[in-house]
């Protein structure tokens, strides 16, 4: 008897550790999932701070100019210093 | 009771037959074995994918905790201040058309001949500003 308890007891371990293991991979999918779109949107983010940033020094450069686009760009940089433009975060590994 | 006459006690007779189960007793012992063998094993291996999952689990949860961060911010912050910039560069240029060139690289022109200021559409170039 006593030595059918080990066989068990080991294959009691395996499947619960197969279930963890089998949960734990529904959960990496999902996860997964959701940062393939958030990088999606960080890149689309990205690329439009760029723009934006782009039409910043370009609008700068005209208002050398025409001085009546100085109010607008004054306007934006004030905007800004209330809510920085934040840097990227790394791409992930 | 002689020894002869006993049927559990070992005889000269039983010999034979327990040379016939002995490798069946072997061979269930030695499979036996490596059963436990192979449990372990698989054992071990779904311990190690365990492990390994919950790690990438763990930081790939990191990194969309961090990227929804990241993106709240810029939906909270950036993206009123460009559409902002927007509009207003598409009204100043309706008064000053030379501007047109330089905004046309960025908003398409056909969107911003008819557009109201402060209509949510985006243009095409400034692709993505998410209308709230």
């Amino acid at each position: 008897m006593k030595r059918d308890v080990l066989p068990v007891m080991l294959v009691v371990c395996l499947v619960g550790g197969v279930l963890a293991t089998a949960a734990l991979s529904l959960a990496y999918i999902q996860y997964t999932r959701r940062l393939r779109a958030l990088q999606v949107e960080v890149s689309v983010a990205n690329r439009n701070l760029a723009m934006f940033q782009q039409l910043g020094a370009e609008t700068e450069a005209y208002s050398k100019t025409n001085a009546a686009v100085a109010p607008i760009l004054e306007e934006v940089r004030n905007n800004m210093r209330s809510a920085p433009v934040q840097p990227a975060p790394a791409p992930p590994k | 009771m002689a020894a002869s006459e006993n049927p559990i006690a070992p005889g000269p007779h039983d010999t034979p037959a327990r040379a016939v189960l002995d490798p069946w007793q072997e061979s269930y012992r030695s499979l036996r074995s490596l059963l436990l063998i192979v449990i372990i094993g698989v054992l071990i291996l779904t311990g190690s994918v365990f492990v390994f999952l919950l790690r990438e689990v763990s930081a790939t949860r990191h990194q969309v905790k961090e990227l929804t961060q990241y993106v709240a911010a810029y939906e909270k912050n950036s993206v009123p201040v460009m559409r902002q910039f927007r509009d207003k560069l598409i009204e100043f240029v309706k008064a000053n058309p030379d501007f047109a060139p330089i905004l046309s690289k960025y908003v398409n022109p056909t969107n911003y001949a008819n557009l109201a200021p402060g209509a949510n559409s985006a243009p095409a170039r400034l692709l993505d500003v998410p209308a709230k």
